[in-house]
């Protein structure tokens, strides 16, 4: 419905958007998500009229508005400091739009009490913008816009000056408005969170650039650059085989030496009766027939990496109940043992946060990995964008889970193939 | 540049060349014009009244006359600034209750103000009187016609000028800075010499010009409250345009003045810009 | 300033070094606060003192003044008989009101085409420079040009000057509040569908109307009490208040000059009380509402 083609905005020689395109399409709610300065804010402005592109065209339903001035454009805005007139009443604020296009007063009042309803406004009506709490401006700012009935609505970063709370509260509000009324939203914030709760697509932004747009989910799981895989939640990052991969915090497991001996002397156990396909010992990266697996086994280095040991496809036994006692389910188990992700390390930190533990854990310098996944501490290359130790792993469980850690502990970390995420940078 | 909006522009930049440009051209223009002996003007052009003006007498009063608005300027700012200060620091109502009162005597004619203050300085004016009344003293003091006097008059007419421009740059100062200061261990004195005073720069400076430009070319009050030795630049022009009816040198003379006040006032930018005036904090 | 050892990991109090300075801090700020205080309340005593006196000596029925020898409305009366004093009066307050009326005029739209300018410097100098210029040259600038144009000097000659001392004042004022306004209820309106034009006379103008108030006050005033540019632009039949005062003045010291100096100082009470209240009522009355700003 909205498109942008090839949209470059230059103050001077400041390159502020590259050139971009990008398709909004008819309502949904977009989001442009990215950091202070990276643009979001100008591409939102270019699409209402108040910034002309350097080059590039703006379309609606395919015709051109590039250069169509704002009070031309069937766009309303809902500003970030909410830009109430101060002088006007609630009431008059509201009316303003439809005044100027001068809708028959039955009209203007039909939709005024609607829209008064709507943002539990009614009894402030008569009140001046200063005399308003900052949430119940922010509602005016919107039932403002919205009044007008506009095509698009566009919001730049309008809960940014609300406390946490209130801003949840509306985040929730907006959300259920723009179902209602079906009106597309483009929506421009910084904080992540937020646009993970409310849009149907984002579009991550850096530095004028797009870098990916998508659903959240697809984001989430699917980050296609580094910038949006560190960007958007938190995230660990290897490398392998000359990319970069990324695994979320909550696929890393993180298991305490303790229960590494037992697997070790479960495995041991294990080994001996069965052994079918099962290769004896401790023998360098085997694999187990028929789902027992031995995992992340000796490499050339010698120290032994321990592995969970999964039974056969038909479960129940020591390893599987080992499997059990730290959190991981047997399958996945299974898979991980298979898998190549995991090195030693020590932990650094455990702290709760929102009914989540979360791990720092601080990998041995010289540990290799197992599997193709090479040392990424090289002190050569900075992986991490900001500063973060590049050997510290965080995984993420929720709070109460098992096993216990504790600072200092010697553990090992490990994840699943299927988890690692190949960037682009 | 006139595109936007330029028919805006069209008449208050025509009465400003007209009222104003063009008459500060005829001035100089005048200025080099020889005078003749009954007073008219000549159509010839002539350096001889900037010649004139060179002489150490008339140098020494315009430098006098500098000097006394300089000093005039100096006493303002010392007065007025914790004036100013004070009245910031009040409610919102009471700010207002203040500015009003201290606006108000200044909405009264200058002349007047002068004027009351020759009534209570006099020899037989309201304060020696009480003063002999009270026996404190047995002769009237001359409180009046002299410079003193003259700097009294003019700092009191010009106080508010000065009071003003401080109070709205105080106003607008944050107070969080002031009390991140304290909080890092600051004296008072010390936060108003770092954080006030480098902050409220260009309230200060606002006022500065204020009273400079109004001091400097003044003779109201030296003819009042003067008498007839405080002679300062203002008066010999005022005569040159009437009793001595030589306007090229009066004009010449002016020049002078206005260029040498400018100047000043340029210093006085430098000066305090490097003192206090954009210094991020 | 020495930390109490043995407190560490007790009560929880705060080291007593940092209390103590805070502390110290505060009272020595009360102190300088008070000191302040007092001098202000000094200050504002002497700004006063004079015109209570001249008042107080307006009743005096001597002379002489110092000495009191009687309340008496004597003086009173006799101005109100002179005509050449009602006279000059009335031409102060007319040209008074022309000059602030058309200041406003011309200062206004400058300020507004200043404002929307990128690099205003060079053009606002043109504006604020007469303010730079000593009186006394704006004064025979003005003289010397409706000489050369042959323009006989009269209450004209004495509006166009004063104009243009108040239009600096009014540009002043409204560029002021333009750049506090910001562009961002600009961009609301036309983002609501106003047109430049009638953004500026919903939004921006309504908004700069206490500002062009207080300019035009300060105008008027300025024009009510100017002595010295008047004296070289007016004419014999546009004496001026200040004109008028200035002869008596010359001839001594006189009860009918400190008479007439008091009925403009409660004139001049008047006015200005008058026009805060006028500008009171048309600000909002805010009832007693909402905590201002963050809460549910």
């Amino acid at each position: 419905m909205i498109r942008l083609e090839s949209v470059e905005k230059r103050f001077g020689d400041r390159v502020v958007i590259s050139p971009l395109s990008l398709e909004v399409e008819e309502g949904e709610f977009l989001t442009l998500l990215g950091p202070s300065g990276c643009g979001k804010t100008t591409l939102l402005r270019i699409i209402a009229g108040f910034e002309t592109p350097t080059s590039g065209e703006v379309l609606l339903d395919g015709k051109p508005i590039t250069h169509l001035p704002p009070y031309r454009r069937d766009m309303n805005m809902v500003f970030q400091h909410y830009a109430l007139f101060p002088h006007m009443t609630v009431e008059e604020n509201i009316r303003f739009g439809m005044r100027m296009k001068k809708l028959p007063p039955e009209e203007q009042n039909r939709r005024l009490e609607e829209a008064l309803a709507y943002t539990n406004l009614s009894e402030y009506r008569r009140r001046k913008p200063h005399e308003l709490s900052g949430g119940q401006q922010q509602r005016v700012a919107v039932a403002r816009a919205i009044v007008n009935k506009p095509r698009v609505l566009l919001l730049d970063e309008p809960l940014s000056a609300l406390d946490y709370q209130l801003r949840r509260k509306l985040q929730v509000e907006l959300k259920n408005l723009q179902r209602d009324l079906g009106i597309t939203f483009v929506y421009v914030t910084h904080d992540q969170e937020e646009a993970m709760a409310m849009s149907d697509r984002i579009a991550v932004m850096n530095r004028g650039v797009i870098e990916q747009v998508g659903t959240p989910e697809e984001i989430y799981l699917r980050p296609r650059t580094l910038f949006v895989a560190m960007f958007v939640g938190e995230n660990n990052l290897f490398r392998k085989g000359g990319t970069t991969v990324a695994v979320r915090p909550e696929n890393i497991r993180v298991v305490p030496e303790s229960v590494l001996a037992e697997e070790e002397r479960a495995r041991r156990a294990a080994c001996e009766p069965v052994a079918v396909g099962a290769a004896a010992g401790a023998s360098a990266g085997s694999l187990a027939a028929n789902g027992g697996v031995n995992a992340g086994s000796v490499t050339a280095g010698g120290a032994a990496v321990g592995g969970a040991v999964a039974t056969g496809a038909n479960g129940g036994n020591l390893a599987a109940g080992d499997a059990a006692s730290y959190g991981g389910e047997p399958g996945v188990t299974a898979a991980a043992a298979a898998t190549a992700g995991g090195a030693f390390g020590t932990v650094q930190d455990i702290v709760f946060v929102g009914g989540l533990r979360k791990t720092f854990v601080r990998v041995d310098a010289d540990e290799p990995l197992v599997s193709g996944v090479l040392p990424w501490f090289d002190d050569s290359e900075s992986v991490y964008p900001s500063g973060r130790d590049r050997r510290i792993v965080i995984s993420c469980d929720t709070a109460g889970s098992l096993p216990p850690l504790r600072k200092g502990e010697r553990v090992a970390i490990r994840w699943a193939p299927e988890h690692e995420v190949t960037l682009s940078c | 540049m006139l595109r936007r909006g330029g028919i805006l522009a069209f008449f208050p930049l025509a009465w400003m060349i007209v009222f104003f440009v063009v008459p500060t051209v005829l001035v100089v223009l005048l200025s080099f014009r020889k005078r003749g002996t009954l007073g008219e003007i000549l159509p010839e052009y002539t350096l001889e009244h900037y010649r004139r003006l060179a002489d150490p007498l008339y140098m020494g009063i315009l430098l006098d006359s500098l000097i006394v608005a300089a000093a005039v300027t100096l006493l303002c700012l010392v007065l007025g600034y914790p004036l100013a200060y004070h009245i910031s620091r009040q409610s919102r109502r009471r700010q207002r209750v203040w500015l009003f009162l201290v606006i108000l005597p200044f909405m009264i004619n200058f002349l007047i103000r002068s004027y009351a203050w020759v009534i209570l300085l006099r020899a037989q004016g309201v304060v020696n009187t009480a003063l002999m009344k009270l026996g404190l003293i047995s002769q009237p003091l001359p409180l009046l016609y002299n410079d003193g006097a003259v700097l009294l008059g003019m700092v009191y007419g010009l106080l508010p000028f000065m009071v003003l421009p401080v109070y709205i740059s105080l106003e607008r100062l944050d107070r969080r800075k002031l009390e991140a200061a304290y909080d890092l261990g600051a004296t008072p004195l010390r936060a108003f010499r770092h954080v006030t005073l480098p902050l409220t720069m260009p309230g200060v400076l606002t006022g500065a010009t204020l009273v400079f430009v109004s001091s400097a070319g003044i003779f109201v009050v030296p003819e009042v409250m003067g008498g007839a030795q405080s002679a300062l630049i203002g008066n010999v022009i005022q005569n040159q345009f009437l009793s001595a009816r030589n306007w090229p040198f009066g004009s010449a003379m002016s020049v002078v003045l206005t260029l040498a006040s400018l100047a000043m006032i340029a210093l006085m930018y430098r000066a305090f810009r490097t003192a206090g005036g954009k210094e991020p904090i | 300033m020495g930390r109490n050892e043995t407190d560490l990991g007790g009560a929880g109090r705060e080291p007593a070094g940092r209390m103590e300075r805070a502390n110290r801090g505060v009272t020595s700020r009360n102190v300088y606060r008070r000191a302040v205080a007092a001098y202000s309340a000094a200050m504002l005593a002497v700004l006063h003192a004079p015109l209570v006196v001249l008042i107080a000596y307006s009743f005096n029925d001597s002379r002489i003044n110092a000495a009191w020898s009687g309340f008496t409305w004597k003086w009173y009366v006799s101005l109100f008989g002179n005509e050449r004093v009602l006279e000059a009066l009335g031409n102060s307050l007319y040209i008074a009101g022309m000059s602030t009326v058309i200041a406003a005029l011309l200062g206004v739209p400058a300020a507004v085409w200043l404002h929307r300018l990128r690099r205003r410097a060079l053009w606002s100098g043109l504006f604020y420079l007469p303010q730079l210029m000593p009186d006394i040259f704006m004064g025979l600038a003005l003289l010397i040009l409706f000489s050369r144009l042959s323009i006989p000097l009269g209450k004209w000659t004495v509006i166009a000057a004063h104009v243009t001392f108040c239009v600096p004042v009014v540009v002043l004022f409204v560029l002021a509040r333009l750049s506090g306004i910001g562009r961002e209820l600009e961009e609301a309106a036309y983002d609501l569908g106003a047109t430049p034009r009638q953004a500026f006379f919903r939004v921006t103008l309504p908004l700069l109307v206490p500002a062009i108030v207080s300019a035009m006050l300060l105008s008027f005033t300025m024009s009510l009490d100017d002595f010295v540019i008047t004296f070289f632009v007016a004419g014999p039949e546009s004496t001026t208040l200040p004109l008028y005062i200035y002869g008596l003045v010359k001839r001594g010291v006189s009860p009918e000059v400190n008479a007439l100096s008091a009925l403009m100082v409660a004139v001049t009470i008047l006015l200005l009380a008058g026009a805060e209240l006028a500008r009171r009522r048309g600000e909002t009355p805010s009832r007693a509402v909402q905590p201002k700003r963050k809460e549910t």
